[in-house]
């Protein structure tokens, strides 16, 4: 599971649960691929994340590198700016970990990459 | 496009869909669009909803790689589904990213996607075969009018396709294409049938969907 795809993730489904968002991150294993840069498309991608999720999810992965606290002006420009969010979102992978839901406290196992979002019937 | 290499095991054979006709339709209608529009459009992000062996979203990654970057995600409720699209996208050399979940169950409501595909269960058959617990059942069985699984995704469309988004439904003639069409409409989503194709049995149909 790369950063790009916890940020659209919840755990809402859940019965009793009212926002689920965002999920928490404790990693066992985290692996780091070189994945090629586009500063086009991460251009593009900023404005469909949430920012804030973004850095806490790096934080509990020990990756938030040089990432600033805010989204810089002109992002376009801002190469450097671009190049940290890239890795954030596409290059640091957790493999092996849970994801806890804020509210609830229910982990999520994540198993060779693939989180496990089911519930019970009794959780619905 | 070019067709993924898809190798599935004895045991995968057995709980996953198999590629098949209506799955090369999809990959299909999804070439046309790409040399139409997509190509242009530059989808940044792209879901599919119950991806199955990974076949279609494969298919559309190794096409977009040569036009632009984009994010796939895919999500399924049978985790042998999901192991087998990771291969599916390893083998062919592009990066899908899976969630096990129930349709859309678990995705945060945002308007983010450029691309949604849907593969529904779409064959007619008793409402209680929904229900069953057989993985393999999950793939087809779309219980009165083939219906019951895709209209509970129908209304949440909207709450995840981007202003400019393309939304791809796969349905056959006894699920009544022009009948999804008018219910869009509600959601002021224009539709039209971008493809379609006879085979034994089944009358298949490609739907694409977009904002008004």
């Amino acid at each position: 599971m790369k950063l790009l795809t916890h940020n659209m993730l919840s755990s809402k489904s859940l019965k009793g649960v009212v926002v689920g968002y965002p999920l928490k991150i404790e990693a066992y294993d985290v692996k780091v691929t070189e994945v090629e840069f586009n500063p086009e498309f991460i251009a593009k991608v900023i404005p469909k994340i949430d920012y804030s999720v973004l850095i806490r999810a790096a934080e509990y992965l020990g990756h938030v590198g040089k990432l600033p606290g805010h989204v810089p002006e002109n992002v376009e420009k801002n190469t450097d700016f671009l190049k940290e969010v890239h890795h954030a979102l596409l290059e640091v992978e957790v493999v092996k970990g849970d994801l806890v839901c804020p509210e609830s406290g229910r982990r999520f196992p994540i198993t060779d990459g693939i989180p496990n979002m089911l519930l019970n019937e009794d959780e619905v | 496009m070019e067709t993924p290499i898809v190798k599935l095991t004895d045991i995968e054979l057995d709980n996953v869909y198999e590629p098949s006709e209506d799955s090369f339709l999809l990959i299909d209608a999804l070439e046309t669009d790409l040399n139409d529009q997509l190509k242009n459009k530059k989808p940044s992000m792209c879901l599919e909803i119950g991806i199955g062996s990974g076949v279609v979203l494969t298919a559309l990654a190794m096409a977009l790689k040569k036009f632009c970057s984009s994010h796939f995600v895919g999500t399924d409720i049978n985790p042998i589904a999901c192991r087998a699209t990771k291969k599916t996208s390893m083998l062919n050399k592009v990066d899908v990213d899976v969630v096990q979940m129930d349709l859309l169950n678990n995705l945060h409501s945002r308007n983010v996607f450029d691309v949604i595909i849907f593969n529904p269960p779409y064959v007619v058959t008793e409402p209680i075969e929904v229900q069953d617990e057989k993985l393999i059942s999950k793939t087809w069985a779309g219980g009165i009018m083939g219906r019951q699984v895709m209209d509970k995704v129908f209304p949440f469309i909207t709450q995840f396709l981007s202003s400019e988004g393309l939304f791809y439904l796969l349905v056959i003639k006894e699920n009544e294409p022009e009948s999804i069409i008018e219910l869009f409409k509600t959601w002021s989503m224009k539709g039209s049938i971008i493809a379609e194709r006879k085979i034994r049995g089944e009358h298949l149909y490609v739907l694409r969907f977009q904002r008004e």
